[in-house]
């Protein structure tokens, strides 16, 4: 029995419908649609009591975006298994912006920050957490079962200044704490999710190449999610490959019963 | 008609027409400064609970509130006000009492070691001078020490940089270490410590004692900042529990009447200290239903808002200054108070 599994998220849904191909090899038992609108487009739709998932009513413009994207300008996701969102990066700047301004009293290295307590840390992440998973919830309310995918860390090529500026990621290649707080986060990003009945998908270990950055290999080549050819190269974005994998992560949530199948292993890009 | 020394005085002089028969809080001739507040003044806050509203109500008006332990960037709001960040000069928590004010200075002067800094709970270790600002307690005594000393850094560069002290009083009562005075800003036992009646002592601080300690503030801070302004006011917010045997109303009443006549003694002795009413101004008679909330001890934040309206009014401070980036007042915007927690004593 084929099961039906629609993945509706940001740009960063880019990645796996270029990797559609590979991913109908990988999974049989799964049929995949794509749907997605550009970040901050995306953040309007929402999920009708119908459960429809659509731009704001009126909002013709980004009706016909859409359109143009997808072929569909809405997507009835009461049709589907299984739903995955490709999200934004759910709190995580604000995170990292207090990993690298403060020192945290708990953690032995001192950098000559202002001194933060663990217990201050962890508030400061939940709440970053909390105010992006709300808003998952709300446009996804009555959706399940639902997954969710963070956008994916940026390639370790970022920098923290030039064209490849991407702080605070840049900035926290060299914290000493990095891989803790990397712990914490997906913990506690985690848990906000269970707690609003959604499911984390967490990025894949052979894509990262560092707590909070991926490896280079997974940002070349990689295309804008609204036209095939267009490469972006800007190290934010990720390519099929990266694409590929995360579908597998996915797969694996999803569990045999849903999949068909076991999971097969990773195939050679 | 014959003459009376009342005769010809405004109509701010007169109960009729001054309270009665006019707006609560419109009151303009309520408060004259006597010295301005420009929004180029560099103004430090302090005190009790009711001086985060004033506070805050100065940052909304584009005054250069000092912070020298800010929220950096990333902190969300929420969290940053629960742990005590952007609410006073730096993060030293609620000064409930003069006392608690001067050993704060003396402390960063190095004149005082406070006793016994350190409370525990459960595992967990709060710093006994303010316990507000870590509301899980920190892991280690020497952690709890590590935060004080960056916190009496950070109260120093305040003080350096400040013009005018904002310092609202709030209560006359405390708990004092009976072996060296040290007092604290809440009983121990009531967030961590424990109360043993060998070690502290209960004191109901007079009008003697609160100037005495009010002057060596005063002194201390002019050799560092020796043009040091100050705008002293009176919290409104009655008393959580008492612990005289008085009833918690007179008690009250006698901790509020100390400190205003303080006010007025310390006003009449320096041009350079002012007074502004927000006592008088909740406390009036005049609020059609009441300056307090529900708990008859939370001031309704549209009373808040038209005191401290009223008061920038009078620096001329009304309105946002063009180019200043001012702070949306939050209407659920409300005091952190740790007296309030010995409402869990209550029989």
């Amino acid at each position: 029995m084929t099961r039906r599994i629609a993945v509706v998220g940001t740009s960063n849904i880019g990645a796996l419908k270029y990797a559609a191909g590979s991913i109908a090899l990988d999974h049989p038992g799964l049929s995949v649609t794509f749907w997605g609108l550009p970040g901050g487009k995306f953040a309007e739709c929402a999920t009708d009591p119908g459960g429809v998932f659509q731009p704001l009513p009126g909002d013709t413009e980004t009706r016909k975006l859409a359109q143009r994207i997808n072929g569909a300008d809405h997507l009835d996701l009461t049709r589907f298994d299984a739903t995955l969102v490709i999200a934004d990066t759910m709190g995580l700047p604000s995170v990292l912006f207090v990993a690298g301004n403060y020192d945290v009293i708990d953690w032995p290295p001192r950098r000559g920050k202002p001194l933060l307590s663990e217990p201050g840390f962890r508030a400061a992440m939940d709440e970053a957490i909390a105010a992006r998973a709300d808003d998952l919830a709300r446009q996804f309310r009555g959706v399940a079962p639902l997954y969710l995918a963070r956008a994916p860390y940026p390639t370790t090529v970022v920098t923290r200044r030039g064209k490849l500026r991407l702080e605070p990621f840049a900035s926290v290649a060299g914290h000493p704490e990095a891989a803790r707080i990397e712990l914490l986060y997906t913990e506690a990003l985690s848990r906000a999710l269970a707690e609003r009945k959604m499911a984390f998908v967490a990025q894949p270990q052979d894509t990262i190449a560092a707590p909070f950055l991926t490896r280079p290999e997974f940002g070349k080549d990689a295309m804008d999610f609204r036209a095939a050819g267009r490469v972006l190269d800007d190290h934010r974005h990720m390519n099929a490959a990266f694409g590929a994998s995360l579908f597998r992560a996915f797969a694996l949530a999803l569990g045999p019963d849903m999949t068909g199948a076991a999971p097969t292993p990773a195939r050679q890009e | 008609m014959s003459v009376s020394p009342y005769s010809g005085l405004p109509q701010r002089a007169f109960w009729r027409g001054g309270v009665s028969g006019v707006g609560a809080l419109d009151l303009p001739e309520v408060y004259h400064p006597r010295f301005a507040l420009t929004p180029e003044t560099r103004v430090f806050t302090a005190g009790s609970c009711f001086a985060q509203h004033v506070g805050a109500a100065m940052k909304r008006a584009g005054l250069r509130v000092i912070d020298t332990e800010p929220a950096l960037r990333g902190m969300p709001p929420e969290t940053a006000k629960r742990f005590g960040y952007g609410t006073y000069a730096a993060r030293f928590g609620n000064i409930y009492t003069v006392r608690q004010f001067r050993q704060l200075v003396e402390e960063m002067l190095g004149l005082f070691t406070p006793a016994l800094p350190v409370w525990e709970k459960s595992g967990r270790y709060w710093d006994a001078l303010r316990p507000g600002v870590e509301p899980e307690g920190l892991a280690s005594p020497e952690q709890v020490m590590e935060m004080r000393a960056q916190n009496l850094i950070a109260l120093a560069r305040a003080v350096q940089d400040a013009e005018v002290m904002v310092f609202t009083l709030g209560l006359t009562e405390a708990w004092e270490h009976r072996a060296t005075g040290t007092v604290y800003p809440t009983a121990p036992g009531t967030i961590a410590g424990a109360y043993d009646p060998d070690t502290f002592v209960f004191r109901n601080h007079g009008v003697a004692e609160i100037l005495e300690d009010f002057t060596a503030v005063e002194e201390m801070l002019a050799e560092i900042n020796p043009d040091l302004k100050w705008l002293l006011t009176v919290s409104p917010v009655p008393l959580a529990a008492t612990a005289t045997d008085d009833h918690v109303l007179t008690a009250t009443m006698r901790s509020k009447a100390v400190l205003r006549v303080v006010c007025d003694m310390l006003k009449d002795s320096s041009d350079r200290i002012d007074y502004f009413p927000s006592y008088e101004l909740v406390m009036s008679p005049a609020h059609p239903t009441g300056a307090f909330a529900e708990d008859l001890r939370s001031v309704r934040p549209e009373v808040v808002d038209g005191i401290m309206g009223l008061f920038l009014a009078a620096h001329g401070l009304a309105d946002r200054p063009e180019g200043k980036q001012a702070e949306t007042p939050d209407p659920e915007d409300e005091a952190i108070c740790e007296d309030v927690l010995l409402d869990a004593f209550r029989p």
